[in-house]
């Protein structure tokens, strides 16, 4: 298969990935989708053979084509389920930051706003893929959204920090010192939980990656203040090269 | 009224017919479609209209590893098919039919 797959032009190999990565974000099943994406990789390797363009094949709007298809695939409910389970990760996350801090409290506008603002993020950042798949950027607009995108977690959860300090609401959770220790252990439980079901590693790099240095920088004698700069820029750095490296990773293995 | 918008629906009746003239794949479909002199509109308009077919069950596919390299998805008739293009058939005879009479009335009075 990879030896057919060096025949087909850059064109035609930048539409099939798109169309995969647009179906993926529109949520169709994953059958479906390789299905159709490999029956067009065989007609365009036909038709390349014989010297037709892609536009031949596909018409004038790539975009239009793939809503065509993606209008007549049908929509995977297993999408639905992943909701809840992101909003548990980011809670075991904002959970073992907090107590590893020594101190789980939630106020109701946090516990609203937490899950609102990952859900809020999952579609937008689903909407944004499928945007990306089906228009042609520059180089420099490519990579402002993606710095945009990978700052827009930081800067919702930041939102909700400021919300928090300027509006009180009740606090609806209060952990002491031997809560906040099963706090810990219960977020990690959820991280390695989450690491099995989806086998992946990735819920347990990244809160490595994430709680490691903060913690490292707290055994340190640094000023107050400078363990908080350390921590913020070490957090903000990774988070970006995460999602810039998750995003390459996502369109290489499109490729598959 | 552009070609395409008339197109819509005869496409999916001849789609039928040429399936009915035996197993094809995907390429060979739209090739055939061409060589009867649906130029205008692009190759890849037969997928969705394909996946729908599937979904309706008027089309089966079965995939047979071709000799150059990917799997090739076949599409033949069901019953339903069949039944639909006979349906097809004489819908399009009695349109054929009423269309070719007002354009003939309207030519001869002149």
């Amino acid at each position: 298969m990879s030896a057919l797959k060096h025949t087909l032009t850059a064109e035609s190999q930048d539409f099939l990935d798109n169309l995969r990565l647009y179906l993926f974000s529109s949520g169709k099943k994953d059958e479906e989708v390789k299905e159709i994406v490999e029956e067009l990789e065989d007609h365009l390797i036909e038709a390349e053979k014989r010297g037709k363009s892609v536009s031949h094949i596909i018409g004038h709007s790539p975009k239009a084509y793939m809503e065509q298809l993606s209008n007549e695939m049908s929509f995977d409910f297993k999408w639905i389920s992943y909701l809840p389970i992101i909003v548990l990760g980011v809670f075991a996350y904002i959970l073992l930051g907090d107590s590893m801090r020594g101190g789980v409290q939630f106020t109701l506008l946090q516990v609203v706003g937490y899950p609102a603002v990952c859900i809020i993020l999952v579609l937008f950042y689903l909407k944004m893929f499928k945007f990306l798949a089906s228009t042609k950027l520059s180089k420099t607009k490519t990579i402002i959204t993606t710095f945009i995108l990978g700052s827009l977690p930081i800067l919702f959860f930041l939102a909700l920090l400021f919300a928090n300090d300027a509006y009180k609401t009740p606090v609806v959770i209060k952990l002491g010192a031997t809560g906040n220790i099963i706090a810990a252990l219960v977020a990690i439980a959820i991280f390695l939980g989450i690491s099995l079901w989806s086998k992946t590693w990735f819920t347990i790099v990244i809160p490595t990656m994430l709680f490691l240095p903060e913690f490292l920088i707290s055994l340190t004698s640094f000023e107050k203040e400078t363990k908080a700069i350390l921590t913020i820029s070490v957090l903000f750095v990774t988070l970006i090269i995460y999602n810039v490296y998750t995003f390459k990773k996502a369109k290489k293995e499109s490729r598959i | 009224m552009s070609n395409t918008q008339m197109l819509k629906g005869i496409l999916d009746g001849c789609l039928l017919a040429i399936i009915n003239e035996g197993e094809v794949y995907g390429y060979e479909l739209a090739e055939k479609l061409e060589s009867y002199g649906f130029q205008q509109t692009s190759e890849g308009t037969i997928y969705p209209l394909l996946i729908r077919m599937q979904k309706e069950e008027l089309v089966t596919t079965t995939l047979k590893k071709s000799t150059a390299g990917p799997r090739r998805k076949y599409y033949s008739l069901t019953r339903k098919g069949e039944e639909e293009l006979q349906a097809f058939i004489e819908r399009w005879n009695q349109l054929s039919r009423s269309v070719d009479h007002i354009l003939q009335k309207r030519g001869s009075g002149k």
